[in-house]
């Protein structure tokens, strides 16, 4: 029985893992400084932005791919990547009908709600498929109240003071090399700025695929929420099946002033390989947050996808009375790689951190969790909760943990725990007694595991998560 | 810094060496490991120490008035007494002919054993390591044979003296086999006589056979200036329970490496650790447990309590191997923050690689309950009273383990003399 089950794991399909036959203009592979501009200039990008590009591809040439990290994988070749992937358009884009209709089929298969759809799940989409933004849903019904939402590319446009004065100020170009490589080819992306005291009325959402072959997707996220505002944003992706590895290397910014509050969820489920550990997208993402005073940011993730994932949520706590929340489900199977976990720098007084993460691994994957709580000299009254719980189901897996925590105040308060196990024969026993046939007992179990992670999405995410979570674990049973 | 590398290496071949055959080529090869090494795992961890013109230690009289406050069992008991590195026969009392000291130079006929075991453990690729082998002079030597069970604690003292604000650089190591079944008790200190700065590097080698057991303590209580680097390795055979508990009261900086192999089933290990430290020191806890065979457990305690500039680290690492089903492992370390100009960093890591194991790690960094401190005062005890009880109390749960109960009780006046308060109870 057991046998069979733990045979069954690689035969959970990636179901999105589909390729749409849609024109699309691509640049050819190679980067250089040529690319950079001729980037720029199809964007028609102001020449600030093409400096600030073209300084951070110079940065980025004289960095080095870190190293330190558990993963393991083949390096990749940046000159053999294509840097601009884009949909073949005629023209802007006013209503969905003028969209092609391979790319709203496209849309069907993934099950997006984008027209009838978007009204039932009151949902604000933009849609980024390869590099560009193709779609965004709801813009009237938002501009009433002010907010701006839609691709970077046209924020850089018409709202140039804001990009000017946030891009790069949370996550710096020379902050690591992928954050330099991104902002250098960064061709869209979403930006998102609530005005000073508005309660967004709806969630925001993107979502990210990667169409074209021989592409890496380079996005790039700023979300601003001014003084008193609130807003919740989502994120999602999906990729096609394919031999080769795709390299995503996203940056994300949040800034949230005062008493204001961001809440980010990402349901990331990139193709994550095949049984034999063939292809899948490296994730290599750095999202991160800067809190002012009274303020919150929240980042909750749901990782099921990528063949590699390496990122870490981070939350700046920089303003007094700031909270930094951070809830991650990571499942790994087949030949699954993630790193992840989060950083939280204590800078103000008052803040406070809570750290939840829950790592499930079976197959022959690694999951590691590896965070850093830094408490800083000035930072008075630092409160932090940790807890790092793994699951196990087979044993040629391994689960990790690298929690990291530095205390330079004695005022703080920290308190971290983790625990390792698998899944008790006892609770699978239980569940065997009432009916409750071995796999369903797992579903169970994991998700019983994973659940104070799954309430905090907001609620379409969260069926659509617990889904995903049982198509993951399909025939994972050990 | 490449200047005392330089001086450590021209040191190594000014020597003489009527050392055995065996020993030589040890040695010949550990410095070629230290001079391609040292400085990156200087640069590793972070320590400026050899930054210094250092000498090495000479010969200077020390009278037995001057190290016998410093003896936990002035007269029973077996006793090895190390002065500047050099063995003294004249303060040491083996008493029994297991434990023994071995220099290089001694016939190999009689250390055929040792050297199935000496530097066996010890990674050569390490520097600091490799140094203590190149250079080290006279090594401690216990071997319990098989079923022996040793009924007093055995004590290792390193003394050192010197003329004033000179560096020194000292190199003990210890070499511990128990055979199967024996049972030993084992105090190692270091003190320095005198005003002078020594950095002693020093290693120590513990091997354990099947279903023995050892209580090893280490206690860090030096002054001030002086520098330790102590790097532990242990090897577990079937069913043996190795306990180890390092504790650190003073010096300037104190680094323990403490690496733990469980190379059979059913192995126990247990750490404990009780820093208090007060004024500008850093010490520096890395501990690695590895079970790499089924049924091993592990049970790890480090408490910590900061005060003055004092600095801390706790890196503890628990490898769990695939092979090392229901393997138990607990890792904890508790700290306490007293003073603004303090600071600890934590890294309780777990790395597993087997699915029916049971691992937990928690750690925690905060102050004394004040709603603790309310009640005792309420009571009319005095704020320095009832912070002292409180430090008690936390550390508490270490020092009852042990099962010396003069170690206890010199632990305890160690502990109220830091705190500077009389306490006329034992917790």
């Amino acid at each position: 029985m057991k046998q069979d089950l733990l045979q069954k794991i690689p035969e959970s399909e990636y179901k999105y893992g589909f390729y749409s036959q849609l024109d699309s203009d691509k640049f050819p592979k190679g980067l250089n400084e040529k690319v950079i501009v001729s980037l720029s200039k199809k964007r028609s990008e102001p020449n600030w932005m093409m400096q600030w590009r073209l300084e951070a591809f110079k940065i980025w040439k004289e960095m080095k791919e870190p190293e330190w990290s558990q993963i393991k994988y083949k390096k990749l070749n940046y000159q053999d990547i294509s840097y601009y992937s884009a949909p073949k358009r005629k023209t802007t884009v006013n209503s969905l009908d003028q969209v092609d209709s391979y790319l709203l089929e496209t849309f069907n298969k993934l099950g997006i709600p984008l027209e009838e759809q978007k009204y039932l799940a009151g949902v604000a989409l933009d849609v980024v498929i390869d590099s560009i933004s193709v779609t965004t849903t709801f813009k009237k019904t938002l501009s009433k109240k002010g907010i701006i939402f839609c691709s970077i590319n046209e924020a850089i446009h018409k709202h140039p003071e804001l990009v000017r004065k946030y891009i790069g100020t949370v996550v710096p170009i020379r902050d690591n090399f992928y954050a330099a490589l991104n902002s250098a080819v960064f061709s869209d992306g979403s930006f998102c700025y609530i005005p000073d005291g508005v309660h967004c009325p709806m969630e925001l959402s993107t979502y990210f695929r990667i169409n074209e072959g021989g592409t890496g997707q380079f996005e790039r996220t700023l979300v601003i929420a001014g003084k008193g505002a609130y807003v919740s944003y989502l994120e999602g992706c999906t990729a096609p099946r394919r031999d080769e590895n795709q390299l995503h290397a996203a940056v994300v910014e949040l800034i949230s002033l005062e008493d204001a509050e961001i809440k980010y969820s990402t349901v990331q489920n990139w193709f994550p390989g095949d049984k034999d550990g063939k292809g899948g997208v490296y994730n290599f993402v750095t999202k991160r947050g800067i809190c002012e005073t009274r303020s919150k940011i929240s980042w909750t993730q749901v990782e099921t996808g990528s063949s590699i994932t390496w990122k870490y949520p981070s939350c700046i706590l920089k303003g007094d009375y700031s909270i930094g929340e951070f809830y991650s489900v990571a499942i790994t199977k087949n030949f699954q790689q993630a790193d992840t976990g989060t950083k939280m720098i204590h800078i103000g007084n008052n803040t406070k951190s809570t750290i939840i993460s829950k790592g499930i691994s079976s197959g022959k994957s690694q999951n590691s969790y590896r965070g850093l709580v830094k408490v800083s000299k000035q930072a008075e009254n630092a409160r932090n909760f940790s807890q790092c719980d793994s699951l196990l189901i087979g044993n040629k897996c391994g689960a990790h943990t690298f929690p990291n925590i530095e205390v330079n105040n004695p005022s703080a308060r920290i308190e971290h725990e983790a625990t390792t196990s698998k899944i008790g024969e006892d609770q699978i026993f239980f569940c065997n007694q009432r009916g409750i046939n071995k796999e369903k007992a797992i579903a169970l179990i994991v998700n019983g595991f994973s659940k104070e992670v799954l309430n905090k999405l907001p609620l379409e995410f969260s069926v659509e998560a617990k889904k995903l979570l049982e198509i993951s674990l399909e025939g994972s049973v050990g | 810094m490449i200047d005392i590398k330089k001086k450590i290496i021209s040191s190594y071949f000014k020597k003489k060496r009527p050392w055995h055959e065996y020993f030589q080529t040890l040695r010949f090869s550990a410095i070629k490991t230290f001079k391609k090494k040292v400085l990156t795992t200087i640069d590793e961890w972070n320590i400026p120490l050899l930054n210094r013109d250092y000498m090495f230690s000479h010969k200077t009289s020390i009278e037995w008035k001057d190290i016998q406050p410093h003896l936990l069992y002035p007269t029973d008991s077996s006793r090895l007494v190390f002065v500047n590195g050099v063995y003294s026969a004249r303060f040491s009392q083996p008493q029994d002919k297991n434990i023994s000291v071995f220099s290089h130079g001694l016939s190999p006929e009689k250390y055929v054993y040792i050297i199935a075991f000496y530097a066996k453990l010890s990674s050569s690729q390490d520097g600091f390591n490799a140094m203590n082998t190149a250079l080290a002079q006279d090594v401690a030597y216990i071997h319990i044979p098989d079923g022996l069970r040793v009924e007093h604690p055995i004590q290792i003292v390193y003394f050192s003296s010197g003329v004033d604000s000179h560096y020194t650089l000292l190199f003990p190591r210890n070499l511990v086999i128990l055979g199967k079944g024996s049972y030993a008790e084992i105090i190692e200190k270091h003190y320095t006589l005198g005003s002078y700065i020594p950095l002693s590097n020093s290693v120590t080698e513990i091997y354990t056979d099947a279903h023995s057991h050892l209580e090893y303590f280490k206690i860090q209580n030096d002054i001030s200036k002086s520098s330790l680097i102590d790097q532990t390795f242990i090897y577990q055979k079937f069913k043996s329970k190795c306990s180890i508990s390092t504790f650190s009261f003073g010096g300037k900086l104190v680094r323990n490496n403490l690496h733990i192999y469980q190379r059979d089933s059913k192995g126990c290990s247990k750490l404990n650790g009780i820093s208090i430290l007060h004024g500008e020191i850093l010490v520096d806890h890395h501990t690695v447990i590895e079970h790499a065979y089924p049924n091993g457990k592990s049970h790890e305690i480090y408490k910590g309590i900061f005060d003055d500039k004092a600095k801390g680290v706790f890196n503890g690492k628990i490898i769990v191997r695939k092979e090392a089903k229901k393997t138990d492992a607990f890792q904890r370390n508790n700290n306490i923050l007293l003073s603004r100009k303090t600071s600890v960093k934590t890294k309780p890591h777990l790395e597993i690689f087997a699915d029916d194991v049971r691992c937990t790690h928690g750690c925690t960094i905060g102050q004394f309950n004040e709603q603790a401190l309310f009640y005792f005062r309420s009571r009319g005890i005095s704020e320095k009273e009832a912070r002292a009880q409180l430090m008690f109390a936390f550390v508490q749960e270490v020092l009852e383990h042990i099962p010396i109960p003069k170690l206890k009780k010199h632990l305890y006046e160690i502990i109220s003399k830091k705190m500077n308060v009389y306490l006329n109870f034992y917790l």
